[in-house]
């Protein structure tokens, strides 16, 4: 399914991330992180609590700098944050004081388009996550699936090359976790954008993705990569698969041996 | 959140939106109702408390010692006298030019600061010993200092009230911009917000307008009251003076006409700052799910 072509989308060429505690004890969150990722794939990544899933994805997102290697885009050496990488994060992170349209429109805005072209980006994003009603409502008002859809429309109001989302669904019940998954797999399989999406959930990380990495161990490395060769589009059904439980095995047991 | 689980759970868009629909209609004249019978019985327990006061004051005045304690009659009946010749106008004048040049003063000085301070670690270091110390001085402590080198004019009232309203403020809004969510200025940062003056504007100013609006209701009131101790201690204008002076005279409905209005007029300004407040904030408001 992945479209790979000479050069990948995404490069983690072994990246390593040391911080350094105010008493000056260095602690090492991951180390060795080699990955290519291919234009237009969806690869999850899946591992522990406190195995560094965040920190690669703070990396990508270039706001925390790598210690050692480095994070090509294209085979440019990432710098810094840009719209290109969009993120969408666990806690929302929506601006609270604009309305859910505003802050759909607040990436176009930041870049300078005009107000015509902020409209019409977040017309069809309203519509495309069912949110008309509920545009001039500000974010308190959301329930916590309707936040995420709004912050998922935002980061795809820019049109990112790249869309890294840190456990976007970890803090919603089961039902809506379900019904975002498969509108992110259909908004992922119209617009090809190439997701990293993390994630601490075996299933999730299997229903949305072509390929899982595994991480595991302190500290954090990739343990294993599995590519997942299920048909797009997916429907919930699949879960219950023959295929999908032999890949849901498989990881649990990567997850698991690794301890 | 139940009624949110009950939302989502929905089978098909159009489900969702007559849900929508329903639970809007449902919501809004139970909410509407409940809203104007709270605001109206909390007008009607407030005016019954002012008027329940009026009357104590009034039986004091009347009844027991009319000569310490003029009835509120007496006061209206000194404030129109008052107005009539024009001296009451004249204090409240002085008295409000000070207060507003001094809190504008202290205001426009306090804001970068707080923000420098809240934002650089470097200039918070700087600026933290110096303000953590002035701020346990009464600004009212320094009026005799003031009298000494800027005399008893407008000059030395406004000066003591910028340090007040100068140091209410900086504290508040270095605390505002310190609980910015990182969040959300990562999330400005990822979105193509680079340079930090888009950043202050966009993120940081939004999110620290609420505290901004506790220095500047605090500020205010700091700015009355420092004003009005300047006033007792030494001025030649304004309501703490004509106070100050009628106590000397004896003339007590003239000190409590002062000092009515004086509540008077802190009450107002700070209603005005808390509507202007409501306006820019409406996000507040709104209902939490």
């Amino acid at each position: 399914m992945s479209l790979m072509i000479d050069e990948p989308k995404l490069r983690l060429d072994k990246i390593g991330l040391k911080l350094t505690s105010a008493q000056g004890a260095v602690h090492t969150v991951f180390e060795g992180i080699d990955v290519s990722i291919g234009q237009g794939s969806f690869v999850s990544v899946i591992g522990p609590s406190g195995c560094g899933k965040t920190s690669i994805l703070n990396v990508i997102a270039g706001l925390v700098k790598p210690t050692s290697g480095q994070v090509l885009v294209d085979g440019t050496k990432v710098q810094g944050p840009s719209p290109q990488r969009g993120v969408v994060f666990q806690q929302y992170a929506l601006f609270p004081w604009l309305t859910v349209r505003k802050n759909i429109e607040f990436g176009i805005r930041m870049a300078g388009g005009s107000s015509t072209v902020q409209k019409e980006v977040s017309d069809s994003l309203l519509e495309r996550m069912g949110l008309e009603q509920w545009e001039n409502a500000f974010p308190k008002e959301l329930s916590g699936g309707m936040k995420q859809r709004v912050a998922l429309a935002r980061a795809y109001a820019v049109a990112p090359d790249i869309l890294l989302m840190d456990e976007p669904f970890g803090a919603l019940d089961s039902e809506t976790r379900v019904r975002l998954q498969d509108e992110l797999v259909a908004m992922w399989f119209d617009r090809r954008t190439t997701v990293v999406f993390i994630t601490h959930d075996i299933d999730e990380s299997i229903f949305l993705a072509e390929r899982v990495l595994v991480m595991g161990g302190s500290p954090g490395q990739i343990v294993n990569d599995v590519s997942v060769d299920l048909p797009y589009p997916r429907s919930s059904d699949v879960r219950i698969t023959e295929e999908f439980g032999e890949i849901r095995r498989k990881l649990w047991s990567a997850l698991h041996d690794k301890q | 959140m139940a009624s949110d689980n009950g939302l989502l759970s929905v089978s098909s868009i159009d489900d969702v939106q007559a849900e929508l629909v329903t639970s809007s209609v449902r919501k809004e004249p139970v909410h509407l109702s409940s809203k104007r019978s709270r605001f109206l019985s909390r007008i009607g327990i407030e005016g019954a408390s002012l008027l329940a006061g009026l009357g104590i004051w009034y039986v004091i005045g009347e009844y027991f010692s009319a000569r310490l304690v003029p009835t509120p009659l007496v006061v209206a009946q000194t404030l129109w006298n008052l107005a009539i010749t024009g001296s009451l106008e004249r204090n409240i004048g002085a008295s409000l030019e000070r207060v507003l040049v001094g809190f504008l003063l202290g205001l426009v000085v306090a804001v970068p600061v707080g923000f420098l301070t809240g934002w650089y670690s470097i200039a918070n270091r700087i600026a933290e010993p110096w303000i953590q110390f002035f701020r346990t001085i009464p600004p009212i402590a320094l009026i005799p200092l003031i009298i000494v080198y800027l005399g008893i004019g407008k000059e030395a009232q406004i000066s003591v009230i910028f340090f007040a309203v100068f140091l209410t403020v900086v504290i508040t809004v270095h605390q505002g911009v310190r609980h910015v969510d990182a969040t959300l200025i990562r999330a400005a940062r990822v979105l193509g917000v680079e340079k930090n003056s888009k950043l202050f504007r966009y993120v940081i100013l939004p999110s620290a307008l609420p505290h901004i609006f506790v220095g500047i209701r605090l500020g205010l009131a700091g700015a009355w009251t420092t004003l009005i101790a300047a006033e007792l201690i030494a001025a030649q204008h304004g309501l703490g003076y004509m106070i100050q002076v009628a106590s000397t005279l004896f003339e007590i409905p003239v000190v409590y006409a002062g000092i009515f209005t004086i509540g008077v007029l802190g009450f107002t300004m700070d209603r005005l700052v808390l509507i202007f407040y409501r306006r820019v904030s409406r996000w507040q408001d709104v209902g939490e799910k």
